[in-house]
């Protein structure tokens, strides 16, 4: 805690993360962060997110301070808290605190998931006031110049309950992220999962065709992250049909007519 | 050995004691104890006569006269050796228990017809299943035991046991305790009767697999076409898929295909049937193609498209082939080479010797680079069609039908054009025509309904005048031009509302459905709890950080509680859902959906979602006709699911007469008073104008409803209206306040209110 750079040293990524560009995301979140404009990751689960952050992080030298957001999650839980030590209370800053003070990018993953009075401690940090105010500890911090806080939404949660607020999405630049083409989606897939692009081909069919249930059964086709983990399955010598039900079926639904259909598309794409 | 003696002894005993009983009844007497010599003989009674001793006596003294005991009697000596012999003993109970009910002579004709089904109640406690259900039809509904006994026979071999179990209790649910109703039920004179019977059957194969076969259509060709079931005509000719139009017809079953054979065929005729939507499309013109040359075409573009399907998702191949089963035979005949040709063409490895099944196989591998070009169909086809004319061969087009079975008709094929001069074989062909069952369209919106004029609905609502119910409740009106409440002003009388023959269907899979179900689980609702005391937490609980530190300071080493949190406390919510039946409900909107369809089906997808959630829902009714009649339908107690019954009431609800809203909501409001939750919701779904024949003023009924409302809420009832229906609902905004008051002008629009319900619920 003593030494800033030691409690930032952990959170930086050291190697270069795997990442393949769809299109000009890089540039355009690199000039974003140029002006440390906040910046919001739209896409469904298992697009490459997370990964794209993590790039992006290695790529401009930045720490990464990465909060999955939960719906019990307080503010308290980014700001930080009073505790109880021998001599009395002592403060404990929260992630979203010791991003803004020491100056790294904080990643507040599924934004959407946290209450919305809990997402609104992040305005004052996303306008250009960037400050925080620390309202139990009397304190106002000034936000490090290197500071940049990203947010991602997955948009297909969306309801009354779980959406941001207007006042929130108001403030981030948006990047939007799909699933890759389908010869992108074959490359990552193979390199991800050190498998041959025939089988990575095959997944990739199957993950399009599960896909096409979006809305019918399911709230969300397989994912590349998916597909990566099935064509780990198979590179350690598991079957298709195997890894596909262990990685695939069975994760995506408990609807047993939804699972029979995707058997069907992957014993007819096999 | 001492414990049989002492067993045989209690044997002598108990036989001696019902021999003084019977005594001065010497025909049973004397029945009796040579029925119990035969039994003393067999192995499995020894040591259950006592009990079978005790059985007689219960159904002598039950005295329904000699004839029920020696029918006992007789039971017991056939008793078949593979049935327990408790089931035995249950039946005296069970037949003495009817006959109090239900008088002797149903007692006897129940152990007639028991006798008769015995081979049937094989299964363990099937027996005890049917005689309970049997005791409780005496017991609730004792005139109508007769009705179901003397068809026992006829309803298990159709339902079994457990399914005439839940024919009876179902009965005696929608028939709300009118012994008319009964009758009619258990008589099977009533439609739902019938369907609740069915329900108890396997159920067709299409009707079972609908879900899952939409799934896989979209899942594999990303096309949503409408399912549709086709009756199974009484012809030989054996059903196929039929696509037309955006829809595909299927079967209701495939004869032959049973349990798993059946899912495989239906998997494999949508696969196919999808194949056709994808690749199928150009049609071609029938001309004067005869009818062979058509069929031979069809067949080709049947392989074109698999061939096509194959190449984007190889593994149908192990769908497809199995049914192919065709094999070169003696006698060659068109109809049977055109299967062959069809297995040859999408079956590598089939070896056939005919030269004609060659020449296809060849013809289409040589169009192998313009496969995608549907026109090769038909220049094989033709060719083809030519080379059977010239061997001669017969094609009876009548008796002609697709194979393999999972093929579909093909008429989708075809642009019959309205051409007068179609050769008449075509038009044979064309025969085998769609006959589509009436069914509900995708929005669960019954064709059947729209059909008719709205004269003959109105006409069927009052012929069926409501049974009116029994006086309840009185309840006060607010007058507002005098500024007075009058008492027991009003009188609700209430009722179960009537079933329909025909339950409603839910859309299980429908978007609105699914998107409403998921909005109801996962709203949290419930209230915030704080947490104190708590080993970690957002904040200091003070109190017990000052309790913790005066601890350490006196040395002793407490535990450190001393953080509080919130967390979202249980749910408990209670929803009554309370819809106008007024006559204005029967009018249509432009699409002529009546607001009544339209809140029957969202009042249903509600029930169903909340239900889900594990959530309390009532629905109920209510119309008037002067303030003496205010009606108050029961539709779903808190406590019922949504079965078939609830769903038969929910068909069976009409339009008629006028809207009292204020009474029935403080009626309604009565009936979420008694339940215990900490949230409780009343809904109510109008088309939002109060009117009745005795309350000229509008405003009158209007200004009541409002100071319901009122009251309601004082009382922490929360009240919400969805207007339902195209219209601006100016009195709704008056009497339930703006926030509260949504607008659903249509079904798809209802999730979108649900989820503004649910937000103001937070709130």
């Amino acid at each position: 805690m003593s030494n800033p750079g030691l409690l930032l040293d952990q959170y930086r990524i050291r190697d270069e993360p795997y990442y393949r560009p769809l299109r000009d995301e890089v540039e355009l979140f690199s000039a974003a962060y140029a002006s440390r404009m906040p910046v919001m990751l739209k896409g469904p689960t298992g697009c490459g997110k997370t990964r794209f952050i993590e790039y992006m992080a290695w790529r401009l030298g930045r720490p990464l301070i990465t909060v999955a957001c939960h719906e019990d999650m307080t503010a308290a839980d980014l700001v930080g808290r009073w505790l109880l030590d021998a001599q009395g209370t002592v403060w404990s800053d929260g992630p979203l605190t010791t991003a803004v003070r020491l100056g790294a990018i904080c990643y507040l993953d599924e934004i959407v998931e946290a209450r919305q009075d809990t997402t609104v401690v992040i305005h004052p940090l996303t306008d250009d006031r960037r400050v925080l105010p620390l309202e139990k500890r009397g304190e106002l911090i000034h936000a490090h110049s290197d500071f940049q806080l990203v947010i991602s939404y997955n948009p297909g949660y969306q309801s009354a309950i779980k959406d941001l607020k207007e006042s929130t999405k108001q403030r981030f630049a948006a990047l939007d992220f799909g699933y890759p083409e389908h010869a992108v989606e074959i490359e990552v897939v193979s390199r991800e999962a050190g498998i041959a692009p025939e089988i990575a081909d095959l997944l990739v069919k199957i993950a399009a065709h599960s896909r096409n249930l979006k809305g019918q059964g399911l709230d969300e086709g397989a994912s590349t992250r998916m597909l990566v983990n099935a064509g780990r399955m198979i590179g350690y010598g598991i079957s298709l049909d195997k890894a596909c039900e262990t990685t695939i079926v069975v994760p995506l639904t408990d609807d047993a007519d939804t699972r029979n259909t995707l058997r069907d598309v992957i014993s007819a794409c096999a | 050995m001492a414990i049989a003696q002492i067993s045989s002894l209690e044997n002598v005993r108990s036989g001696r004691r019902l021999a003084a009983l019977l005594r001065g009844h010497d025909d049973v007497g004397s029945a009796v104890q040579a029925t119990r010599a035969t039994l003393e003989r067999r192995p499995e009674l020894v040591g259950r006569l006592v009990i079978w001793d005790v059985a007689v006596r219960d159904l002598f003294e039950a005295n329904l006269g000699e004839a029920v005991v020696l029918n006992f009697l007789r039971l017991s000596e056939h008793w078949p050796a593979q049935h327990s012999v408790h089931d035995l003993l249950a039946i005296g109970r069970a037949v003495a228990d009817i006959g109090r009910g239900a008088g002797s002579r149903v007692a006897h004709a129940t152990l007639t017809e028991l006798s008769k089904v015995l081979p049937r109640l094989a299964g363990a406690g099937e027996v005890t299943t049917v005689l309970a259900a049997l005791c409780q039809l005496a017991d609730a509904g004792p005139e109508s035991v007769g009705l179901a006994v003397s068809r026992l026979e006829q309803l298990l071999g159709h339902a079994g046991a457990e399914g005439f179990s839940a024919w009876v209790s179902a009965g005696l649910r929608a028939s709300g305790g009118r012994a008319a109703r009964r009758r009619a039920y258990f008589g099977l004179e009533d439609a739902l009767s019938a369907r609740v019977l069915a329900l108890g059957r396997t159920g067709d194969d299409f009707a079972r697999l609908e879900k899952r076969l939409a799934a896989t259509m979209v899942a594999l060709w990303n096309r949503k076409p409408r399912f549709r079931k086709l009756a199974i005509p009484p012809t030989p000719v054996p059903r196929r898929t039929s696509l037309a139009a955006g829809l595909v017809g299927l079967p209701e079953t495939f004869a032959g295909f049973e349990g798993e054979r059946a899912e495989s065929i239906y998997l494999a005729a949508v696969a196919h049937a999808g194949a056709h939507l994808v690749h199928s499309t150009v049609r071609f013109p029938v001309g004067r193609l005869k009818a062979l040359q058509i069929a031979l075409v069809s067949l080709i573009e049947d392989a074109r498209v698999e061939t096509l399907a194959l190449r984007e998702m190889p593994g149908l191949r192990r769908l497809w082939l199995p049914f192919h089963t065709a094999a070169p035979s003696g006698q060659a005949t068109a109809a049977g080479l055109m299967t062959r040709l069809a297995r040859a063409l999408i079956d590598p490895d089939y070896q056939d010797p005919d030269a004609w099944v060659a020449k296809g196989r060849a013809l289409f591998a040589a169009a192998s680079d313009r496969w995608v070009d549907p026109a090769i169909s038909r220049e094989i086809g033709g060719l083809l069609g030519n080379d059977i004319g010239q061997m001669r061969l017969q094609f009876n087009a009548k008796s002609y039908v697709v194979e393999p079975s999972y093929r579909d008709d093909n008429l989708a094929l075809w642009d019959f054009g309205d051409q007068p001069d179609a050769p008449s074989e075509t038009i044979d062909l064309a025969v085998d025509s769609v006959r589509i069952e009436r069914r509900e369209d995708a929005n669960g919106h019954s064709t059947d309904d729209t059909a008719k004029p709205d004269e003959t609905l109105r006409a069927r609502a009052s012929a069926v005048a409501l049974p009116d119910g029994l006086p309840v409740a009185t309840y006060p009106e607010w007058d507002y031009a005098a500024g007075i409440e009058r008492m027991d002003w009003t009188t609700v009388l209430e009722a179960d509302a009537a079933p329909s023959g025909r339950a409603l269907d839910l859309p299980t899979d429908g978007d609105a459905m699914r998107r409403i179900t998921r909005l109801t689980r996962d709203a949290s609702i419930g209230r915030r709890l704080r947490h104190k005391a708590q080993r970690e937490g957002d904040a200091l609980d003070i109190d017990a950080t000052i309790a913790h530190m005066i601890a350490r300071r006196a040395g002793q080493a407490g535990e450190p509680r001393v953080y509080q949190r919130d967390a979202p406390g249980p749910r408990d919510l209670a929803i009554l859902l309370l819809l106008d039946l007024s006559q204005s409900t029967a009018d249509r909107d432009r699409a002529g959906r009546t607001v009544l369809d339209v809140e029957r089906k969202a009042a249903a997808i509600m029930a169903a979602a909340v239900e889900t959630a594990n959530d309390a829902i009532a629905v109920h009714g209510f119309n008037s006709d002067g303030r003496e009649r205010v009606r108050y339908l029961r539709i779903k107690g808190f406590d019922e699911p949504m079965d078939a019954v609830v769903r038969a009431r929910f068909a069976g609800i009409s339009s008629s007469h006028s809207t009292r809203l204020g009474t029935a909501l403080r009626h309604a409001g009565s009936y979420l008073g008694e339940r215990r939750a900490f949230r409780k919701v009343l809904l109510v779904l109008s088309d939002g104008e109060p009117s009745d024949i005795d309350a000229p003023d509008p405003q009158y009924l209007t200004e009541d409803a409002r100071r319901a409302v009122q009251q309601l809420r004082r009382r922490g009832i929360d009240i919400f209206a969805f207007g339902i229906g195209s219209g601006r609902f100016a009195r709704l905004d008056r009497i339930f306040g703006e926030r509260r008051a949504f607008r659903v002008p249509r079904i798809e629009v209802l999730p979108q209110r649900v989820m503004q319900l649910y937000t103001e619920l937070k709130k």
